[in-house]
């Protein structure tokens, strides 16, 4: 039986592919899969299921696979119960709390925080002694404060080009955020071996791509 | 038109599920008779302080008012025994079982349910690790009669981390961190967590422990390598004593997890679970503990405790259901005494309810049984 694993499409899915081939595992399949969904490796080995991040922490809570790759974002907003145990050190961002240029953080009464993450953004402002009103937004999150439907906005940011483009500037920094290994706990207890041969092998592969980056820059 | 769906995690069961889990619900009943527990039935309402000690981890219970005082659908079982023995002057050693439903609200739309049946058995007043030896014997024999022997046991023990973290610090906040992200294994964080850590005396133990699970002789060997503090040598030496009479059972394969969490805060021994390789989550999960009824009494009992997942079991369980498949007896209102007689001698008959024969005749054709009618005599004859 191969391993399930579940792996975020998008923009995680392109970085892991370069950690997996640098693990040694043929992405072939996984780079020629047109609009399939489910890959298998060329070894059989492996499954890859691609899936919504949301999506991933359900397969896992379901036991539906062995393995998710997904964005910590995702698993602290979501409450992760499953075991995480590599961080990728790949996806890397931030969450921020960003608003227009006359926001008064400190301004007296009640906040309204536009957010793709109630949960983050609750934490955090319980974490100040502070009681907000959280709007929960799907998409296009920097457009809340700049039409009136929120004071501020918590969000992820890569290089803050979107948020500065749009007028924003950033008040605070939050968690940081990458993409994480996370397997489902009754799979580790049956798959222990394999789980953690594939884990090992990823880990190897991040030192391995450090040390490549740090000899890159040390020979500039 | 009334509202037809069900409320958010609730379901209907019905037909052969509902038959087999019933089927498998008298047969665990009469296993446990044959070894002397006695059955207890508690409410399905309880005040909610009686569950003040149970960690409902990311679910929630449902909670109703009654007479201005919070009460809850129980969510968990064996609690409201810990109540009823505190309040019930029972002689004490005993044995207890139980069946019934248990309600948690878990994450809406996420395809889990609320209500779910539990069964289980409680063993009180024994200080003697007998009683979780009975556990595992009860655990070896429904795996052998229902999944074929293939039901791994992994023991534990609710003590063993504290009795590596005493040793590192006293800092009560740090180990409960510790030991939080040790048992969720969040590998990242519980290794920033030990960083101060790696380069004392337990250094090499705490990078390997998250992984200290799985075959009991190779973990026992694993372990050998390191010096654990005094505290969690004797629980290691109990495990291994223990992991050896549980190798004696019969087609009974032996796990260890040094890194697992009690399945609640009041555990105080060794805890185990009960899973296969083929099945998503636990079948059986227990331990002991033995302060438990001092939340209900001032004096203390030792008691061992399991869980039996009995709608998993329900669905995994590889066993012959007796299917019911009974001739039809067609009869008329006036035969009604005659009726009577006829099933009393004929228990395989049951009563055809069709107004008139054809109709009788076509649904014994449907369900491929035979017919019968009285006839005047007051005798029966196929009429199929």
């Amino acid at each position: 039986m191969p391993l399930k694993i579940a792996l975020t499409k998008g923009r995680i899915e392109k970085q892991v592919i370069g950690l997996l081939e640098c693990a040694g595992i043929d992405c072939t399949m996984l780079k020629n899969k047109q609009r399939k969904l489910i890959i298998n490796s060329a070894d059989g080995e492996y499954c890859f299921i691609l899936a919504k991040g949301p999506d991933v922490t359900t397969y896992l809570n379901t036991g539906t696979v062995d393995i998710g790759i997904v964005g910590s974002d995702i698993l602290t907003e979501h409450n992760n119960e499953q075991c995480e145990l590599l961080d990728l050190q790949s996806g890397k961002c931030q969450f921020v709390l960003a608003s227009t240029a006359d926001f008064d953080f400190n301004r007296p009464g009640r906040k309204v925080i536009g957010t793709k993450y109630p949960l983050i953004t609750q934490r955090y402002f319980e974490s100040l002694g502070q009681d907000v009103e959280i709007v929960k937004i799907e998409g296009s999150v920097e457009l809340a404060p700049l039409i009136g439907l929120a004071d501020a906005i918590v969000d992820i940011t890569e290089t803050g080009t979107t948020l500065r483009e749009n007028n924003l500037v950033i008040y605070d920094y939050l968690d940081q955020v990458s993409t994480r290994l996370v397997a489902n706990r009754m799979s580790l207890k049956q798959h222990t071996a394999a789980i953690f041969e594939f884990t090992d092998s990823l880990q190897q592969a991040i030192t391995t791509k450090k040390n490549v980056q740090k000899q890159m820059e040390e020979s500039k | 038109m009334h509202k037809v769906s069900l409320p958010l995690g609730m379901r209907d069961e019905f037909g052969m599920q509902a038959y087999k889990k019933h089927q498998l619900e008298k047969m665990l009943e009469q296993l446990l008779q044959q070894h002397d527990f006695m059955r207890i039935d508690t409410p399905l309402l309880e005040y909610q302080e009686v569950f003040a000690d149970f960690d409902l981890k990311q679910r929630r219970a449902y909670h109703l008012v009654d007479n201005n005082e919070a009460v809850v659908l129980r969510p968990d079982l064996t609690l409201p025994i810990a109540r009823f023995l505190a309040t019930n002057n029972f002689d004490l050693p005993r044995k207890f079982y139980y069946v019934g439903e248990r309600f948690k609200i878990a994450k809406s739309l996420s395809g889990k349910y609320n209500q779910m049946t539990q069964a289980g058995i409680e063993i009180v007043g024994y200080t003697s690790l007998k009683a979780e030896l009975e556990c595992f014997f009860l655990i070896n024999c429904l795996s052998r009669k229902f999944l074929q022997g293939r039901v791994r046991i992994e023991l534990g023990d609710a003590c063993f981390a504290d009795a590596v973290l005493d040793s590192l610090t006293k800092d009560a906040a740090l180990k409960a961190a510790i030991k939080k992200q040790l048992y969720q294994k969040n590998i990242p964080q519980y290794q920033k967590m030990i960083a101060p850590f790696v380069t004392g005396k337990q250094g090499q133990f705490l990078q390997k422990w998250p992984r200290l699970f799985g075959d009991e002789a190779t973990v026992l060997q694993q372990v050998s390598q390191f010096a654990l503090p005094a505290a969690a040598q004797l629980i290691i030496n109990k495990l291994e004593r223990v992991a050896h009479w549980l190798k004696q059972l019969p087609e009974q394969p032996v796990s260890l997890d040094l890194s697992a969490a009690p399945p609640q805060t009041y555990y105080t021994g060794i805890t185990f679970k009960g899973f296969s390789d083929d099945i998503s989550d636990y079948l059986f999960s227990g331990g002991r503990y033995d302060h438990l009824l001092e939340s209900f009494q001032k004096k203390a009992e030792p008691a061992v405790g399991m869980g039996i997942d009995l709608e998993l079991l329900t669905k995994v369980a590889d066993f012959d259901i007796p299917k019911p498949k009974a001739d039809l007896l067609f009869f008329e209102p006036e035969q009604l005494s005659e009726v009577v007689q006829i099933c009393q001698q004929h228990p395989n008959l049951t009563l055809c309810l069709e107004r008139d024969l054809q109709s009788a005749q076509q649904t014994a054709a449907t369900k491929h049984v035979k017919l019968f009618r009285i006839d005047k005599e007051g005798k029966i004859s196929d009429a199929t």
